[in-house]
C-alpha cells in the first residue's frame, strides 16, 4: 500500500482503499507519455510533464470539448490542438494564446484533476471522499 | 456554459423538434448529382428521416420516404434494388443546383434560393463534394465560424511550396503578397474578430495586425441556418453546409466556386476520393484509426500530427467533443464571438417558429434573390483603411470573372 512521504502532497493515505491502479508506469515509457484513462466512467487523460510528474485531468478541453488525448505535450503541460489552451498537471489553464493580449480569463479555467501517485510500477488515482467506494453499499443505490 | 435543456433545444433536429423546425424551413443539401450513378433509387438520410431520391410519375426527381429498419446505421446506403418506397410517408421537392440536389422538407412554399456565387456561377466553375462526420451538426458548423482556430489546429510548423496548393485550403499565398497563408496564421494567432448580422446570417471579419502597419483581413460568413462561405484560395471560395443525418451524424456538403478559371473537377474529385470511401463518403482517417495520428509528426510538422489535410483536423476537433458536444461544460472566450452571435440567431429563429411567424433570415420578406456574394476573401491592407481595401480586393476579382459575379 502507498505510504505518505514528503513527495506526496496528499494526506489521504490513511484510507488506502480509495487509491486505485489506473495504469502501469511502463505504459508511459513512450516518446510521448500521454494515454487515455477511464476512472469510474469519467474520461481522463494521464500524462507525464517535463518535470517527470504525472497529471491526471479531464479528457475534454473546457473550452469547446476537444479531446486532450491528442494534445501537444509541451511547455511542461498539455496543450489543446484546437486553440492552444495550455494546462499544467494540476489541470489549471495557464495560457490561452488566441484570446486578446492581457486577457486573464485563463485564471478562471481549470480542468477536473484527480490526485495521482506512482508506486512500484503502478500509477494510482484517488477516489474522492464524495464518491462511494464499490464495496460500500450506498443509501438509495438500488433506486 | 449553457443548460442541458438549451443544448438539446439547439442541437436536436428530428421531426417535431424546435431546431428541426427551423432547418426544415430552408433548402437542405440532400445528395450529390454524381450519386445518381447509384441507380434509380439513391438513399438519402436527412434530418432524422430515411428517404430516397426517386423519379415521380411526372419524371421529376423527388425525395420520398423509404422503408427502413430501426437498426440501420446512420449513413446506411443500401443498393438501389433493395430500396422500397414507403407510399404512406411524405414526399419532398428537390432542385439541382450546380451538381448538388437540395430538398425542401418544411411547410408551405419553399423559399427562393439566394443569388450567391455558388448558385450564380456556371456548372463549369462549381465542384460539389461531401463527407461524413460522426457528430452533431451544430458543433460541425461552429468550427466554421471560429476564425481563430486556423492559427492553431491548422498550423504548419513549416510552410509548403504554395505552387502545389491547388484545390487545398490555406495553401495559397495571402492576398497579393508572397507570404504563404500558413505563415500569417502561425505568426498572428490572436485575431480581432468583428461580427455583423446580415440579411442572410453573419459577416465575420478576422483582423490580424501585421508588424508593418498592414492588416490581414479575412472575411468569412455564416449563411443561416447551417452553412458557411469562406475563401479557399485567391481563385476559389467554399460554400459548405453541415447537414444533419440525425442528431449524432452529419454530412458536410461543399460547393467549391471558382471566379476566373473553370474548376479542375477531375483533380478536385481525385484529391477527395483519396481521403473518402464510397458509397457513403466516409473519411478513411477517422475515430477508429485515431485519424492516423503520428506523435512524431505533431512534434515537427503539424499541430495535430494528423497530416496536411485540414478537413481531417476539423473532423478530429468536432468528433472528439462527443456525438453531441456537452455545452454545459464549455467556456467560450472572445475568439468565440461569432458562435455566441449565431446561437442567439438560432434561438430567435426557434422562438419565431414557435410563435408561428416567419421572421427568419431569408424568409422575412427580404428577397433572397437580392442577396449576392457574399464577400468572402483574404486581403492585406493598410491598417487605416482595411474595410475599403477588403471590398476593393473582392471587386477586382469579380471584375475579371467570365460569369456575372457583380455585387
Amino acid at each position: 500500500m502507498p505510504q505518505a512521504d514528503d513527495k506526496t502532497p496528499f494526506d489521504q493515505f490513511e484510507d488506502p482503499a480509495r487509491w486505485v491502479v489506473v495504469a502501469k508506469s511502463a505504459e508511459l515509457n513512450i516518446p510521448r507519455p500521454v494515454i487515455p484513462v477511464t476512472l469510474r466512467g469519467q474520461r481522463l487523460v494521464l500524462f507525464r510533464d517535463d518535470d517527470g510528474e504525472l497529471g491526471l485531468i479531464g479528457r475534454n478541453c473546457p473550452h469547446r470539448g476537444a479531446d486532450l488525448c491528442f494534445g501537444r505535450l509541451e511547455d511542461n503541460g498539455l496543450r489543446c490542438p484546437f486553440h492552444g489552451w495550455h494546462f499544467d498537471r494540476s489541470g489549471q489553464c495557464v495560457e490561452q494564446p488566441a484570446e486578446p493580449e492581457g486577457s486573464l480569463m485563463y485564471k478562471q479555467i481549470k480542468v477536473p484533476m484527480i490526485p495521482v501517485i506512482e508506486r512500484d510500477g503502478d500509477i494510482m488515482a484517488y477516489i474522492s471522499e464524495s464518491e462511494p467506494l464499490a464495496s460500500e453499499p450506498t443509501e438509495g443505490a438500488t433506486q | 456554459m449553457i443548460s442541458q435543456d438549451l443544448n438539446d433545444r439547439i442541437t436536436r433536429i428530428g421531426p417535431n423538434t424546435p431546431a428541426g423546425a427551423v432547418l426544415r424551413r430552408y433548402w437542405q443539401p440532400a445528395a450529390l448529382a454524381e450519386e445518381l450513378a447509384h441507380g434509380d433509387n439513391v438513399p438519402v438520410n436527412l434530418l432524422g428521416e430515411r428517404l430516397t431520391l426517386v423519379r415521380d410519375d411526372a419524371d421529376q426527381l423527388v425525395l420520398a420516404t423509404r422503408i427502413a429498419s430501426n437498426d440501420e446505421p446512420p449513413a446506411f446506403y443500401p443498393a438501389a434494388k433493395d430500396i422500397k418506397v414507403d407510399h404512406t410517408g411524405p414526399v419532398y421537392p428537390v432542385e439541382n443546383r450546380n451538381g448538388l440536389f437540395f430538398a425542401y422538407m418544411g411547410p408551405g412554399t419553399p423559399p427562393e434560393f439566394p443569388n450567391f456565387d455558388c448558385f450564380r456561377a456556371p456548372d463549369s466553375h462549381v465542384f460539389a463534394f461531401k463527407g461524413l462526420w460522426e457528430c452533431n451538426w451544430l458543433q460541425a458548423l461552429e468550427i466554421g465560424i471560429d476564425p481563430a482556430h486556423a492559427s492553431f489546429l491548422h498550423r504548419f510548423l513549416e510552410d509548403e511550396d504554395t505552387s502545389d496548393g491547388y484545390g487545398k485550403q490555406f495553401r495559397d499565398k495571402a492576398a497579393d503578397t508572397d507570404i504563404p497563408m500558413t505563415q500569417i496564421l502561425r505568426e498572428y494567432p490572436r485575431p480581432d474578430i468583428e461580427v455583423e448580422e446580415t440579411d442572410f446570417g453573419l459577416k465575420i471579419t478576422a483582423l490580424r495586425t501585421l508588424n508593418n502597419g498592414k492588416t490581414h483581413v479575412r472575411v468569412t460568413n455564416q449563411i443561416f441556418p447551417e452553412a458557411i462561405c469562406i475563401p479557399m484560395s485567391r481563385e476559389m471560395t467554399i460554400t459548405q453546409w453541415h447537414v444533419p443525418i440525425d442528431d449524432y451524424t452529419c454530412y458536410w456538403y461543399t460547393m467549391f466556386t471558382s471566379f476566373q478559371k473553370p474548376v479542375n473537377k477531375n483533380l478536385m474529385r481525385e484529391q477527395r476520393l483519396k481521403e473518402h470511401r464510397l458509397p457513403d463518403y466516409a473519411p478513411l482517417k477517422n475515430r477508429t484509426n485515431d485519424y492516423h495520428y503520428d506523435p512524431a509528426e505533431q512534434a515537427t510538422t503539424t499541430y495535430t500530427g494528423m497530416g496536411l489535410d485540414i478537413n481531417v483536423h476539423d473532423q478530429w476537433a468536432v468528433e472528439g467533443m462527443g456525438r453531441i458536444q456537452d455545452r454545459t461544460q464549455e467556456h467560450l472566450g472572445r475568439s468565440d464571438a461569432a458562435i455566441i452571435r449565431y446561437r442567439r440567431m438560432l434561438r430567435a429563429a426557434i422562438a419565431a417558429v414557435e410563435q408561428g411567424t416567419d421572421e427568419l433570415p431569408m424568409r422575412n420578406g427580404k428577397a433572397p434573390l437580392d442577396m449576392v456574394g457574399p464577400l468572402s476573401n483574404d486581403a492585406i491592407a493598410n491598417s487605416a483603411d482595411w474595410k475599403d481595401a477588403s471590398r476593393q480586393a473582392d471587386l477586382a476579382r469579380r471584375s475579371e470573372c467570365p460569369w456575372d459575379a457583380t455585387v
